[in-house]
């Protein structure tokens, strides 16, 4: 688990940028950064900072609906106006009023380190920018990293002073490992206190239990983001000939003699696993959004905004 | 058949398992390190699901030079391929259907299996090839000309017939060599059992095929049949049967002799192995009629097991006189055994024909006849017009000078005729027919005349004005001519003959179709020539044919001792020119080595094609 690391965004930038600058959080990206959140502020313009209306009903301020009285429920909330005319007991329901939790899952796993640029840096500068934009936001932001299981946890900042602690937590981070991705979801939904927005940012690929790994974070109460970081390399991959393919995770090997045929079936069954996932984020509702690192930051968190209105 | 002309050629071919080997020898594979396997397996597999043609396509190209590897391996063994057509050479087949072919062994004549390989032989005859099928029984029988077409020759093939006739193949064989025309070439094939007495040079151009090399045969056989009186006796006959066992064993032999159904004969016999044994059997009555003889046994040969005879009866010479009255001439001939003399004052030329139909002999005595037609005549003092001699008036008195050489007055003694006179007679030329019998110094006084169709003797006088009648010389000179006339002798010679030997039929004159009733059907001949034979007695029996209104028998045997003598006794005919041809076949070759070269090419271009079509694929 990583350090809290104090500091303001900006601070943290530039103090990190020496050490970053000519690695993951150089001053360009830290620009790129000041650029998304006022991209950010744009997109986000008219909402009330820190005052998140949930959509799960509770004990907040504001009367949302009726609903009638099953046993066990509280009877403090039980509308006697209604009683008194209907003779019916009716639960008045109210808003509750929260602050939004977003948590940034990573993966961390060997298979990131894939791609040029590596899928990783590309999904450390895509969760440093979401936490950036989180803090802005007033939010309410946990880091975390998996790949055998949750490996890193950045407790929750709520301050945009807190961005170097993120940009260093980000920095810090490395992959390997294999993805267990079901046991590593379930960790992440247990140790949320109350439940928020979950962004996932990983591959998905030759992952097991993807949907059961979600749908984990889901019965939680969670809003889950998914977004699949692949490389450019991966959709169409450049090779041409006989290779030993090794897999970046448990090291197996493949021979194969990769001729069009063969690509062509590649991309077929690629497009089959993600057409497979744009299917199961349909079902269950979740976001799901698709990067290639060969796609710009902006592009990407400018997406992930025009979602951001669903889960608000 | 193909047949390797050099197998080591063969050894080439391991050079496919080397390209098999080469092949397999993939690329060094390059190490790439993937975010995960699991994408390519899937792919591998699904590319591999359901694949099988382009699994092949895609190791075509190996297959394809395995392909060209094996033809050029194959094409260094040179192969040849062999055919048992007959090229273009001529083959005259002879088929042996004498009697021992009937023999039967597993099931199939030895026929049969001749047939069955002359089939054989003219279907793989290739286009430009020719054969002549022939048969070899007693006599060769020309079955086809040279033939090219092979439906035609299975056609003539399948309509032939085994016989009962004794083997005689040299004449076959000799023809059939003489009717190669191309001696180089050309060949004859001789399928047979070889169950004949070698007089026949075989080898050379001459293969044989021999059937019935099996097992050996058994076999009991009537060699002999055959009637003649007793000497001495004119009532006793005696019946002569010859029967010979050709078996190594003795065998019991149920013996039956039938004379148009009275039994002669009938006995058991045990005839010891490989002997023969002749039954002399007398008997009395009645010698005319149809004989069979019969013995029981089971072998593999039947035709020898019934033998025929047809006795004659004494039938009377028919003769029809013209002419008056003549107490010597009519008192001469009812002196001579069993001659019928019928007289007719006058001749009628309408009516002459049917008379000289029912007659074997006509006498013209005195009475101008007409121009003679095919028959026998006797002319007594006159002279028909269309003969090479002619009337010159006459001569009184004349006095024989001469006598010829014929057998007509051999032993007859003319010292003591005196003629009162004789027509004066002149001939053209010199016909070769013509025999002088007796002469005066001024004129012929006796001629006998014979032309293919007509024979006459010529008396020149009138007997009733000589001494002649009254000379014993005289019934003698009748006898004579009426012997040298009549076809009696010919008839009676000809009551059995050898199955396959023709039969001579004399016509009376003017006598028109015969009919011949076989064993196996009724045939036809054209008798208006006076003479005809009948060849088709192939098979063994009594036959009936009508002629001059009567009905008459021969017989049709086998009874050959060299015939059923089963066993194959000819040389095998080695031919002198290749194996093949010691073989039975003729084989022509084929070299198939270009024809593979030029398959290794096209397969090597169709590599190479598929190799570019994945290049830029």
């Amino acid at each position: 688990m990583s350090e809290m690391r104090e500091g303001s965004v900006e601070a943290g930038v530039e103090e990190a940028g020496v050490a970053a600058s000519s690695e993951l959080f150089d001053a360009a990206f830290l620009a790129k950064l000041e650029r998304l959140e006022l991209l950010a502020r744009r997109v986000l313009k008219g909402w009330v900072r820190g005052e998140h209306a949930s959509t799960r009903r509770g004990r907040g301020l504001e009367f949302a609906d009726h609903r009638r009285y099953q046993p066990g429920d509280d009877l403090r909330y039980i509308d006697w106006h209604i009683f008194s005319r209907l003779e019916q007991l009716f639960l008045k329901l109210y808003a509750n009023e929260e602050d939004l939790t977003l948590s940034i899952v990573l993966d961390a796993s060997a298979s990131m380190r894939f791609g040029r640029p590596l899928k990783f840096d590309y999904a450390r500068q895509l969760a440093a920018a979401l936490a950036y934009i989180g803090l802005n936001n007033l939010d309410r932001v946990v880091l975390s990293a998996f790949n055998d299981g949750v490996s890193a946890v950045l407790h929750p900042l709520k301050s945009r002073a807190q961005s170097p602690a993120v940009l260093s937590f980000l920095r810090e981070l490395e992959c390997g490992g294999t993805t267990r991705f079901v046991a590593s979801m379930r960790e992440v939904a247990e140790r949320a206190r109350s439940p928020g927005l979950v962004v996932v940012v990983s591959d998905l690929l030759g992952v097991e239990g993807v949907e059961s790994g979600i749908d984990a974070l889901r019965y939680r109460g969670h809003d889950v983001v998914v977004i699949q970081v692949l490389a450019e390399e991966e959709i169409e991959p450049p090779l041409d000939g006989a290779y030993r393919l090794l897999d970046a995770e448990d090291g197996s090997a493949v021979r194969v003699t990769i001729d069009r045929p063969l690509r062509q079936a590649y991309a077929a069954r690629l497009a089959a696993e993600l057409e497979r996932m744009e299917r199961y984020a349909k079902a269950t509702g979740i976001e799901y959004l698709r990067a290639s690192t060969a796609v710009t930051l902006e592009d990407v968190v400018l997406r992930y905004l025009r979602k951001g209105s669903h889960w608000r | 058949m193909i047949e390797l002309l050099s197998p080591w050629g063969l050894l080439a071919a391991v050079s496919i398992p080397v390209l098999v080997a080469l092949h397999s020898l993939r690329p060094r594979r390059t190490d790439a390190t993937v975010s995960t396997s699991y994408l390519w397996r899937e792919a591998l597999r699904d590319r591999q699901r359901g694949l099988g043609l382009q699994r092949l396509l895609r190791d075509l190209g190996l297959v394809l030079l395995i392909a060209a590897a094996a033809a050029l391996s194959l094409a260094l063994a040179q192969p040849v391929w062999f055919t048992e057509a007959f090229g273009k050479r001529e083959t005259v087949l002879i088929i042996d259907t004498s009697a021992s072919m009937q023999t039967r062994e597993d099931g199939r004549t030895r026929f049969e299996r001749a047939r069955a390989r002359a089939l054989s032989i003219a279907g793989s005859q290739s286009d430009r090839a020719r054969t002549l099928v022939m048969t070899s029984a007693a006599h060769p029988v020309l079955r086809s000309a040279f033939e090219s077409d092979r439906e035609r020759l299975r056609e003539v093939l399948r309509a032939l017939e085994v016989t009962d006739e004794a083997g005689r193949p040299r004449e076959a064989v000799e023809a059939a060599v003489r009717l190669l025309r191309d001696h180089n070439t050309g060949r004859v094939v001789f399928l047979t059992d070889g169950a004949f007495d070698a007089d026949v040079e075989l080898g050379g151009r001459v293969t044989v095929e021999r059937f019935g090399e099996g097992r050996t045969p058994s076999n009991v056989a009537i060699t002999r049949f055959d009637f003649r009186p007793e000497i001495g006796s004119t009532e006793r006959y005696q019946l002569l049967l010859r029967l010979r066992n050709y078996t190594g064993s003795p065998v019991p032999v149920p013996v039956r002799v039938s004379l148009e159904g009275r039994t002669l004969l009938e006995r058991e016999i045990v005839l010891a192995a490989n002997r023969a044994e002749t039954l002399i059997v007398p008997f009395t009555g009645r010698d005319a009629g149809r004989a069979e003889a019969h013995i029981d046994v089971q072998d593999d040969l039947a035709a020898d097991n019934r033998a025929y005879a047809v006795l004659p009866g004494d039938e009377p010479l028919r003769v029809l006189l013209f002419g008056a009255e003549s107490l010597f001439i009519e008192s001469a001939l009812a002196a001579l055994p069993n001659v019928e003399v019928h007289r007719l004052e006058a001749f009628e030329a309408d009516r002459y024909h049917v008379q000289q139909l029912t007659h074997d002999l006509v006498i013209f005595y005195q009475i101008p006849p007409p121009e003679l037609g095919p028959g026998r005549y006797l002319l007594i003092d006159t002279l028909p017009p269309g003969l090479p001699f002619s009337s010159r008036g006459w001569v009184d008195h004349p006095v024989i000078t001469g006598r010829g050489a014929s057998a007509l007055i051999s032993g007859i003694d003319l010292s003591g005729v005196k003629v009162e006179r004789a027509r004066r007679l002149k001939l053209h030329g010199s016909p070769p027919g013509l025999q002088r019998l007796f002469w005066s110094a001024e004129t012929e006084l006796a001629l006998a005349y014979l032309e293919e169709d007509r024979r006459l003797v010529y008396l020149g006088f009138d007997v009733a004005d000589s001494t002649f009648p009254l000379q014993a010389s005289f019934p003698l000179f009748l006898q004579a001519a009426l012997d040298w006339l009549g076809p009696r002798s010919s008839r009676h010679a000809e009551t059995q003959v050898a199955a396959g030997e023709p039969v001579s039929f004399v016509v009376p004159p003017g006598g028109g179709e015969i009919a011949v009733h076989t064993p196996g059907g009724t045939a036809v001949l054209d008798g208006r020539a006076g003479s005809t034979r009948f060849e088709h007695t192939s098979k063994t029996g009594i036959y009936r044919y009508e002629i001059g209104g009567r009905s008459q028998y021969f017989a049709v045997n086998l009874t050959d001792e060299a015939e059923s003598y089963l066993v194959g006794r000819a040389p095998k005919a080695v031919p002198r020119s290749s194996d093949n041809e010691r073989n039975g076949t003729d084989r022509i070759g084929l070299a198939l080595w270009p024809h593979l070269c030029v398959l290794a090419l096209l397969l090597l271009a169709s590599e190479a094609f598929v190799r570019w079509r994945a290049a830029r694929a």
